[in-house]
């Protein structure tokens, strides 16, 4: 009996530990490539993916795509490192990235945030563009003039994610040295 | 604490036992209940058959980060007893469009879109490892990691207030079609 009890407080530990274990490393953040405030793992989808990167791409964005067919990008924080929160205001200013079709999606705990004009991203054939062509999204609460991304006014972890359809060979090869765009707080609130 | 110290190695093997396989069955849990979401959602269990589904809204969107720019059609396939042949149409326009397969891991291991597919109109079989199934015509097998796996079809919607585009590529979606051979024996 004594043998026993013991045996079955290893393995409750046991269970325990690999549980705390694994979410722990599951919740850390991806260690693939970093750019700017974006970062993107060239092997997300694929069967090159290890062990841990396709537990975590299951949990965050299951069935992507392999990097050969679209990169996706996200950014969880500002220029400065601070964490994107919702009563904020972001600024993501930038030209079209190397790529046949992107768009730029806003996520709360990995879920469409709720909002009155059912808008949930902007895209390369969505965007309203400046003179030369760059674009400007806001990413707010508050109703914006021109390319308004709501943030929503939840609790919650909130994403940007950078989706690139068809990458040029630069972006599949290169993920860390192509131009992205900036996401800066705007510092008058 | 010499009495201690088989305990405490059980301990540790057991959870990096415990740990690795439950890292490792953690894409196949997710793809258990991404599928159930979608299955309760649209009330039909059935596999080997097309959804065609709508744009995704708050609310609607089941899969996690899903994108809300895309029109997709999704299946879940067996192909332990059968083949399954896809016929795929692609619409005629300059939109992304991709039809990829996933193994119940979550691996895709096959892809092709718009750009690379040979032609608008073209058949795709989906065998099981070790098939001797003889290709037909111009049809392209794929042999899936999988008995079971995804199938998903992904096309772009280039604005989603177009309502005329909207209608347009729903059209083309609705023409893509799966069944089983049953003719063939594995």
């Amino acid at each position: 009996m004594k043998l026993f009890l013991k045996t079955m407080s290893c393995v409750v530990l046991a269970a325990l530990l690999a549980f705390v274990s694994g979410w722990l490393l599951l919740n850390r953040p991806s260690e693939g490539v970093t750019n700017g405030v974006w970062t993107t793992d060239p092997t997300t989808g694929s069967s090159r993916a290890g062990l841990y990167h396709r537990a975590r791409v299951a949990k965050i964005g299951i069935w992507a795509l392999d990097s050969s067919e679209v990169v996706y990008f996200s950014a969880a924080k500002d220029s400065d490192g601070n964490p994107l929160r919702h009563d904020g205001t972001y600024k993501i200013t930038g030209n079209d990235p190397d790529t046949r079709w992107w768009s730029v999606t806003a996520y709360n705990d990995d879920h469409f945030i709720p909002n009155p004009l059912n808008r949930y991203s902007y895209s390369k054939t969505t965007v309203e563009r400046e003179a030369d062509g760059s674009w400007v999204i806001m990413l707010s609460p508050k109703k914006q003039e021109k390319n308004w991304l709501p943030s929503g006014d939840q609790q919650g972890a909130l994403v940007v994610s950078l989706r690139n359809y068809n990458p040029s060979r630069t972006m599949i090869d290169s993920p860390g040295k192509v131009e992205l765009p900036k996401l800066v707080k705007e510092r008058n609130q | 604490m010499k009495q201690f110290t088989p305990w405490l190695m059980l301990t540790l093997v057991l959870t990096t036992a415990l740990h690795l396989i439950g890292i490792w069955y953690l894409p196949n849990y997710m793809t258990e209940q991404t599928v159930e979401g979608i299955f309760k959602r649209r009330g039909n269990r059935q596999v080997n058959q097309i959804r065609y589904g709508e744009l995704r809204s708050a609310g609607t969107d089941t899969v996690v980060r899903d994108n809300p720019d895309t029109v997709t059609s999704f299946a879940v396939y067996d192909v332990s007893e059968k083949p399954i042949r896809v016929q795929c149409v692609i619409p005629d326009k300059d939109n992304y469009w991709s039809l990829s397969l996933f193994a119940w891991n979550t691996d895709n291991f096959f892809v092709v879109n718009d750009r690379t597919a040979k032609s608008k109109e073209f058949e795709l079989v989906i065998v099981k490892e070790g098939s001797k199934y003889q290709k037909h015509r111009q049809e392209e097998i794929v042999v899936s990691p999988t008995n079971k796996g995804i199938l998903i079809i992904r096309m772009i919607v280039t604005n989603r207030e177009d309502k005329e585009e909207l209608s347009q590529l729903t059209e083309v979606q609705k023409q893509t079609t799966m069944q089983l051979i049953e003719s063939v024996q594995y």
